[in-house]
């Protein structure tokens, strides 16, 4: 709220300075209840409201401010409801939100056009859900469900545009670049089940293995580290002639899903009388580079698109310290039956290259599709939990279809679907939106109002699927919103 | 017998004359009318009328109304040239701050909540029976290849039609155009919308001429479904402005900008 309360008042501040031309104030406010299917699961309801002002401050000098309101009912008691099995760092994480979605200067030139200040932006052009790692920051504590525009963090940034002979140039810095949101506790999206299941199999071992004393388990919730040498920058170059549209882009910053960091450190309370160890599972985020290549042609009913991206350099997602995996190894002789099979020492390096493509086709308004494929290849280099020097190779692939229909009129109904694969890993998405007019405003246009109802049905048991932090996390929802 | 003979003759003689007279009347006044029979003029000119050729915005209301509902929707249109056009949604509210943008070959796409611009086809409809090339108001200058139909009285107006054929690969709505044109004025009088197979699926007219940067221009068009009757939807454009703007606001990438 002190955020929402700060950009407005910049915004105020800045509009009045400059003397204001032309504002826009627009409203939304939604109502959604989301079961999940496994009643052993939880359930959400949340109140959202949201406030975008834009304001044309002068000629080609517009001010941006985007703020949201969340709250979500479900993490509470009420004499009904009581609770269920969320805990206090999900309730304190997820229960009350409210932030500045965006808070920005946008300068519009005859040659150049520039923002300044809190943006979401997204270069990777891709339909399937979180192609990237490295770019675009997203809000993955609901297992990154919801729309771009909700999932996107922002972040503080500066970007310039300008236009180069065959087309255009983008700048983008970043000084503070920002992370995937992951859960603060286990609110059934599997992340955090995930980290305390591997952290207890470990400590079994640990146990099993002779280690006296006591062993605490816990997750060290990392951050890309602060400092001018920290900064995130990239560029990217846009050209469009004979109906082919070009993009490629450079970006030097930070891995966004952690890389997790397996360490057994004796605790400083630790006496000879009573042992004491801490066995942490500590979120890096390493410092990486990130290539992309797009392409895309349109003709009069279809859309082609491919693209590549090319991520060197990256941390595998599970890392034992040294000391830690050759204990495990003496131990057990088979980590991968608690570690899994993509745990590697310290050191280890991960190259992996995206390519893919994507198909749209619009029959009519009773049927469009859209449609994309891509292929991951991953080479890790290094050495595994038993010290051994591995150079694998592995790939996976993940396909993504949507079809929609608009055959009645006020109705949207669609579904969309992601299969991956080797590791078969699936998920269907239909949704049925009904939009209706409300009260009349004095410009004669009509409130709007949608409701929609539809669900996730999720199947996921693979490792390295984009899908993998979902794991089983089958749900319906239903969702009222309106616009003002 | 030889009277009917003569009688035979002079009818026969009687049909040659008229037929010469109507012939060489059709050939003096195709002659007078040389210049505006060549379709790619007559289409220049009724371009230049249907559509201003400089920069400009113009606000854009739409009032589709099916089965006696209206609804009604608004539009900031801001062109650029010929070929370039960037459509803003301002109502209703749920679509605010979509943008469309038809740039040359390319279409693109902005909606808010996927905060990036996608590619999109150029058969993706806008809502009724309109189009983005409609709300637009894109040449068909460039995109059409114009042949000349035959001269034909609308509304009591002689009104030169043209048959337009879409150029492949060019981001076309509509395959086929029949396109009515004011043989005195060269202002545009109707179009019809037609598939690739010849069939009339929707009809145009262009009405409420008013001075527009300074030419008496159509500020009202009114698009009749012609599969399903009772279907129209109107489009008014309003408050025309003549504006330069920057190249780059044409840009896929701008196309989030405000």
């Amino acid at each position: 709220m002190a955020l929402i309360f700060a950009g407005g008042l910049f915004h105020v501040a800045f509009v009045t300075d400059v003397g204001m031309a032309k504002v826009d104030l627009q409203g939304r406010a939604s109502q959604t209840a989301r079961f999940f299917l496994d009643d052993k699961r939880l359930r959400h309801q949340i109140t959202e409201v949201g406030l975008r002002q834009v304001a044309d401050v002068s000629e080609g000098v517009t001010t941006v401010v985007d703020g949201r309101l969340r709250y979500d009912s479900a993490l509470f008691p009420t004499p009904t409801i009581k609770f269920r099995n969320y805990s206090k760092e999900v309730r304190e994480d997820e229960g009350f939100e409210a932030d500045t979605r965006q808070v920005y200067v946008d300068w519009l030139t005859e040659n150049w056009a520039m923002k300044i200040g809190r943006i979401q932006f997204d270069w990777m052009e891709s339909l399937s859900p979180r192609t990237s790692d490295a770019v675009t920051a997203l809000d993955l504590r609901y297992g990154g469900f919801d729309s771009a525009a909700q999932i996107i963090e922002p972040v503080e940034a500066f970007s310039a545009n300008t236009s180069v002979g065959i087309g255009s140039v983008e700048f983008m810095l970043v000084p503070r670049g920002k992370h995937h949101r992951l859960p603060k506790g286990e609110n059934g999206y599997g992340y955090r089940e995930k980290v305390n299941g591997l952290l207890a199999g470990v400590s079994r071992v640990l146990i099993a293995s002779g280690l006296e004393g006591t062993v605490k388990q816990q997750l060290v919730s990392g951050a890309i580290p602060r400092g001018v040498n920290e900064g995130e920058m990239g560029a990217r170059f846009l050209s469009s002639a004979g109906g082919v549209d070009f993009s490629a882009f450079a970006w030097r910053g930070h891995q966004r899903t952690p890389s997790l960091g397996l360490t057994l450190v004796e605790s400083a309370e630790s006496t000879e009388q009573s042992p004491f160890w801490e066995l942490d599972a500590t979120e890096n985020f390493p410092r990486m580079n990130s290539y992309g290549a797009f392409a895309s042609y349109g003709g009069n009913a279809f859309v082609l698109r491919a693209f590549s991206l090319y991520e060197p350099g990256r941390a595998p997602s599970l890392v034992v310290e040294n000391e830690l995996a050759s204990i495990l190894v003496l131990a057990s002789g088979d980590t991968s039956q608690f570690l899994g099979d993509s745990s590697y020492r310290r050191g280890a390096i991960e190259d992996r290259l995206r390519s893919g493509g994507g198909f749209d086709y619009v029959f009519s308004k009773h049927l469009k599709l859209y449609s994309e494929g891509y292929a991951t290849a991953s080479r890790v280099t290094g050495k595994n939990p038993a010290g051994t020097a591995v150079n694998e190779t592995s790939w996976d692939y993940t396909g993504t279809l949507r079809l929609t229909n608009e055959s009645f009129e006020d109705w949207f109904i669609s579904c969309d679907s992601t299969i991956t694969g080797p590791e078969r890993s699936w998920l269907i998405n239909p949704d049925v939106t009904l939009g209706w007019g409300g009260s009349e405003n004095s410009d004669n246009s009509r409130n709007s109002w949608k409701i929609s109802v539809g669900g996730w049905f999720v199947e996921s048991n693979s490792e390295k699927s984009a899908l993998r932090i979902l794991r089983g996390a089958r749900q319906a929802y239903m969702r009222l919103a309106t616009w003002f | 017998m030889k009277a009917e003979q003569n009688l035979g003759w002079q009818k026969i003689c009687s049909a040659l004359l008229a037929l010469a007279v109507i012939w060489t009347s059709g050939v003096s006044k195709s002659a007078m009318a040389a210049g505006q029979t060549d379709p790619k003029v007559i289409l220049e000119k009724a371009e230049v009328i249907r559509n201003p050729t400089g920069d400009y915005t113009v606000e854009v209301e739409l009032a589709d109304t099916k089965d006696g509902k209206t609804d009604k929707r608004n539009y900031e249109t801001l062109v650029k040239g010929r070929d370039k056009a960037l459509v803003k949604f301002i109502t209703p509210r749920s679509e605010s701050g979509t943008r469309v943008l038809m740039s040359g070959p390319d279409m693109y796409v902005f909606v808010p909540t996927s905060a990036k611009p996608v590619r999109i086809s150029a058969n993706q409809k806008l809502t009724g029976n309109a189009a983005y090339g409609d709300i637009a108001r894109l040449s068909f200058i460039g995109n059409y290849s114009a042949k000349y139909k035959a001269l034909e009285k609308v509304g009591g107006k002689d009104s030169h039609v043209l048959e337009l054929d879409s150029i492949p690969d060019r981001p076309v709505t509509y395959d086929k155009i029949e396109y009515w044109v004011d043989a005195k004025t060269m202002r545009p009088v109707k179009v019809v919308y037609m598939t690739q197979s010849g069939k009339a699926i929707r009809e145009g007219t262009f009405e409420d001429f008013g001075d527009v940067f300074g030419l008496e221009r159509p500020r009202t068009f009114i698009l009749k479904n012609l599969l399903k009757s009772g279907h129209l939807t109107k489009l008014k454009f309003k408050n025309p402005q003549q504006k330069s703007f920057p190249a780059l606001m044409f840009e896929k990438q701008n196309l989030g900008r405000n």
